[in-house]
């Protein structure tokens, strides 16, 4: 009832304002005709009981304003002409307001995009139903150190069976390479084998058809699920595929069967996306040809396991339970083989996993370090509120004493200040939302879900608040300050407690300094760590390479026939392109660069380390042609290079390798410096011997070369041990090394291929030097917005200090004109200026070392050779923000000088 | 001077007008010097205070207003108690007593 006539009284104050204002009018009429009756009654005069009734009443709008307040709807309406008089104000100060909107339109559009990144990496959930609730499971093989590697059937059958943290699991392969037969031309893809219940767990539901269910796995039918890219791209959406055969082959090794035909059942939806990104076939494990064979052993640990948590189990409970279930199976089968990857659990939580713990730290730094230029901005911007408060002094304390209450001027203030975010915030947000589609489209590989930044109601929920937050931010000590100030002094001088605002915008720039060292040293620490980078060798030559990455079609035949015509046709095609105009050198590599870590496991006859001579940690082996090393000036430090004739041997030896004895001959094998100091650190490796697999199967290799380091996976990974056969098969990266831009040369490389080879398929053309870049695309995309921060707080902070002393050197112009009559020289003068500026600089410049200190250890592993507290950062960074701050206060000192005693005197 | 004339006392100003008001309707200048008269010039109630409790009054159903014409033949705003008035003075006169009924013995102990 009373909120009924409250809502209709508010809006009758609202809509019908006139007729309300008139009955307030004739109440405070009345009061005022009734007071004055009231004392000509007493005796007094007319005129004097008029004025006597008016000074008792006070000023009428005043009293009007008070009893107007006490509606709801009063606040809405002077919200409303708070809004009306700062959009006035504002447009009054045109240059004010641009350089208000330009900073804070940059700066939230700088937070928002970076946000974005954020939200999309990190913040939006997996496309499966409660993906916080995912982990993979991975063995942790905690003899030789190897961790992460994947598991065997029977350990994970008894994970199943004991676990009480995990409610399921589910395992998969992960993306196996098969290649797409039929069609206008073969293509390679990824497949995945999956058990039946993998898309249940992961509560993900086929767009069309059906998923893997528990009959095709009993009745061994081969079928397969389809994504919705390879679907749209290869098969036009059309809904009639579901039901349709695919021949599908293995990646050109003969060792995976024959092409098998295979029935599509089903077409995941857009977003479902596992293990991996470029996985477009998921088929059962029961297709998977090993699977016999592999499912009672447990040394055939090549299986990925994801599990869905019991309810109310966590992470690190999960942990705790899977080490029991280790230590369990660790009894129950015991096995004295060093090879045996033991029974050890790690437990990683699915989002983790995906994008990595690295990454997501890097971006909550980026998102920090703008938040910080935001910050700065904001306090540079209270500071020129406070400077042209100052100036608009006279304006507030009119109001102030025409009856405004510091609470209303406060609001009033505040909503200049709300209104310029708003306004900064929406320019901001277009901003972000260009930048978020250039770096959605540029989105450096190797970032996982960054390409699906966009702008969302997260992303403009997050600019609406970060928009509010700022301009709460810059606008209240403005606000507190200037509501605070005695109209009387205002009235008077023209500058509310001017001594007071500027000791306020002193403590206003040692922040803004503080700030930007801050950001300064950390873009600093990542600049030193890009040029510490820079000035790596690779180990190999880049430049004038031609990359190309082919793939051979599958052959049917005996494997020896395969390998041998494969290699022969190799060594055809890189004699073939060696003849191309304007190329020098061809060489074959099975990949010149690797994104993985190699984890594999030899033991070394006689060789230093390891258990049984072995060693381990991690080993990458690679397989490259006679001609590889030379073209990408790779030096030979001992021995030999392999011979085709190396090569040749090699294919017989691979193909009778499972006949193989403990005694058996062995492959020529040339090895990096790295494998001669982890496992020869003083002998002649020449000559010796190493073999993978455990006796009595093994496949034996003899070192018979020793090569320089090569940084192969990237400038900033160390060199690991490695060793070269000679068998190239499947993919193969051809490397040419050109006379001029390879790039140039791309066509006539790939025709000739084509002339050689039709079946060739041609996977991709780059250089190599480009490939190599591509390793560290994140790490530059980082050390370059980091820059771009810091360079703009920078700036921020010389205009925050040099607007200071420009109306500290204005609002003293009295005051010098007397010292350079008492005969102070301009270096005095000069000296009195840059005094005031250096020591607030200073002051800045202590306290942001300080918290950098803090901070960079924040970014310690982003660092590439240098620590988080790197010396000569931190002290080029003080010189760096000193050089500025002594050419923002030169400016306003010169002007000091300038001042002319007379005029200034007569001022006065 | 016969004492010094203070602020009404928070959170009373609704008790004064509703006491003053159970007599007979009254317009707001009357209240006023009502409130004024009583108290002997203890309290002095600020006009622009009083026209803000009128309104809050009126919003919660405690007063109604209608426009009368005074004595000298000129309209002026009157208000008077409603029902509810009636009940709320009463509550609140209660609450008064009460509450300086312990405060005086706290002041006596």
């Amino acid at each position: 009832m009373a909120l009924l006539r409250s809502i209709r009284d508010g809006l009758r104050g609202l809509f019908r304002r006139r007729a309300v204002e008139a009955e307030l009018d004739d109440e405070v009429q009345d009061y005022l005709a009734q007071a004055t009756r009231e004392r000509i009654r007493g005796g007094m005069t007319p005129e004097s009981a008029a004025r006597a009734a008016r000074l008792e009443l006070g000023s009428v709008a005043a009293v009007k304003e008070e009893a107007r307040s006490g509606g709801w709807e009063a606040n809405l309406e002077s919200v409303g002409s708070d809004f009306r008089y700062a959009a006035r104000s504002l447009r009054k100060n045109p240059g004010f307001t641009l350089v208000a909107l330009l900073t804070l339109a940059l700066g939230i559009g700088a937070t928002t995009a970076i946000f974005s990144s954020v939200n999309a990496v990190i913040l939006r959930p997996l496309p499966f139903r409660d993906a916080d609730r995912l982990a993979v499971l991975w063995t942790d093989d905690v003899r030789r150190g190897l961790h992460e590697v994947e598991t065997s059937f029977p350990t994970v059958r008894d994970w199943q069976a004991q676990t009480r943290t995990f409610a399921e699991l589910a395992v998969f392969s992960f993306d196996n390479t098969v290649t797409l037969l039929g069609g206008d031309e073969p293509e390679r893809t990824t497949s995945s084998f999956v058990s039946t219940r993998l898309f249940p767990l992961l509560g993900a539901e086929p767009l069309l058809g059906r998923g893997i269910t528990a009959e095709d796995q009993q009745r061994r039918e081969p079928v397969v699920v389809l994504s919705y890219g390879l679907w749209q791209r290869r098969f036009g959406g059309r809904r009639d595929v579901v039901g349709k055969f695919l021949s599908l082959d293995g990646d050109g090794t003969a060792s995976k069967g024959g092409p098998r035909s295979v029935r599509v059942i089903g077409v995941m939806p857009p977003e479902f996306f596992f293990p991996g990104p470029g996985t477009q076939l998921w088929e059962p494990v029961t297709s998977y040809w090993r699977l016999q064979r592999e499912s009672g052993d447990r040394f055939f640990n090549n299986w990925r396991v994801v599990g869905r948590l019991a309810p109310g189990a966590s992470f690190s409970a999960a942990q705790v339970d899977m080490d029991a279930i280790g230590r369990r199976l660790a009894q129950a089968y015991p096995s004295p083989d060093p090879d045996f990857p033991g029974f050890g659990v790690t437990v990683v939580p699915l989002l983790d996993q995906v994008t990595g713990k690295n990454l997501q730290r890097a971006l909550w730094v980026l998102l920090g370090a703008v938040g910080l230029v935001l910050l700065i901005a904001c306090v540079n911007l209270a500071s020129l509120q406070l400077a042209r408060g100052a100036a608009r002094g006279r304006e507030l304390a009119v109001r102030v004493s025409l009856g405004a209450g510091r609470l209303r001027l406060l609001r009033q203030l505040l909503t200049e200040s709300l209104t310029l975010a708003g306004i900064g915030g929406a320019a901001g947000l277009a901003l972000a939302a260009a930048v978020v589609r250039v770096l959605a489209a540029a989105a450096p590989p190797g970032i996982a879900r960054i390409d699906g930044m966009r702008v969302d109601g997260t992303v403009l929920a997050f600019m609406a608040g970060v928009s509010i937050l700022a301009g709460i931010l810059f606008g209240i000590v403005p606000a507190w300050t200037l509501s605070r100030s005695n109209p009387n002094d205002a009235l008077k001088t023209g500058g509310p407690g001017a001594s007071g605002t500027r000791r306020i915008r002193s403590l206003l720039v040692v922040a803004e300094c503080a700030l930007a060292v801050v950001l300064l040293i950390g873009a600093g620490l990542l600049i030193r760590s890009a040029v510490r980078l820079q000035a790596v060798d690779p180990g190999f030559d880049p430049d004038h390479v031609l990359l190309v990455r082919v793939a051979a079609a599958a052959v049917r035949g005996p494997a020896e026939t395969v390998y041998g015509r494969r290699l022969a046709a190799l060594a055809t095609l890189t004699e073939r392109l060696a003849g191309v105009h304007g190329v020098r050198d061809v060489g074959a590599v099975s990949s010149l660069l690797r994104r993985d870590n190699p984890d594999q496991f030899i033991t070394v006859e006689g060789g230093a380390g390891g258990p049984g001579g072995g060693g381990t940690g991690q080993l990458a082996s690679s397989s490259v042609d006679p001609g590889f090393f030379s073209t990408m000036r790779v030096p030979l430090r001992r021995g030999r290079l392999h011979s085709q004739g190396d090569a040749v041997a090699a294919v017989h030896l691979i193909v009778t390798s499972e006949a193989v004895d403990y005694a058996g001959p062995a492959e020529a094998a040339v090895v990096n410096q790295a494998f001669v100091q982890r496992f020869f650190p003083d002998r002649d490796p020449i000559g010796r011997r190493f073999y993978l697999g455990a006796p009595p199967k093994v496949y034996w290799y003899e070192i018979v070369g020793v090569v320089g380091d090569m940084h192969r996976q990237g400038l900033e990974k160390g060199v690991i041990p490695e060793y070269f056969g000679s068998n190239l098969g499947g993919s193969t990266d051809l490397v040419l090394r050109t006379d001029g831009n390879p790039l140039a040369l791309a066509p006539a490389v790939r025709q000739e291929i084509r002339s050689v080879d039709r079946t060739l398929m041609i996977l991709s053309v780059g250089t190599a030097d480009r490939a190599l870049g591509a390793l560290s695309t994140a790490r530059r995309f980082q050390t370059w917005l980091l820059a771009g921060f810091a360079a703009f707080a920078l700036a921020l902070a010389a205009v925050g200090l040099y607007g200071l002393l420009h109306y500290a050197v204005a609002q003293r112009t009295q005051e010098i004109g007397v010292r350079i009559a008492l005969g102070a020289r301009a270096p005095d003068v000069i000296g009195l200026v840059l005094g005031e500026g250096m020591a607030l600089a200073a002051g800045g410049i202590a306290l942001g070392v300080a918290a950098a200190l803090g901070v960079t250890r924040l970014m310690a592993y982003m660092l590439f050779e240098i620590g988080a507290t790197d010396a000569a950062t931190f002290t080029a960074v003080p010189l760096i923000l000193a050089g500025v701050a002594l050419v923002a206060c030169y400016l306003p000192a010169r002007r000091a000088t300038q001042v002319d005693p007379l005029r200034a005197l007569k001022t006065e | 001077m016969p004492g010094e004339s203070t602020d009404v006392i928070q959170g009373t100003l609704d008790l004064l007008i509703l006491k003053s008001l159970s007599l007979e309707p009254m317009h707001g200048f009357g209240i006023g010097r009502r409130i004024e008269q009583i108290s002997r010039g203890v309290f002095k109630v600020n006009p622009g205070s009083l026209l803000l409790a009128f309104r809050r009054l009126e919003r919660s159903g405690v007063l109604k207003a209608e426009w009368r014409a005074t004595e000298n033949n000129r309209t002026a705003k009157y208000y008077a108690l409603t029902a509810k008035g009636q009940k709320q003075l009463a509550a609140e006169t209660r609450n008064w007593a009460r509450r300086t009924a312990a405060i005086a013995r706290l002041l006596e102990a």
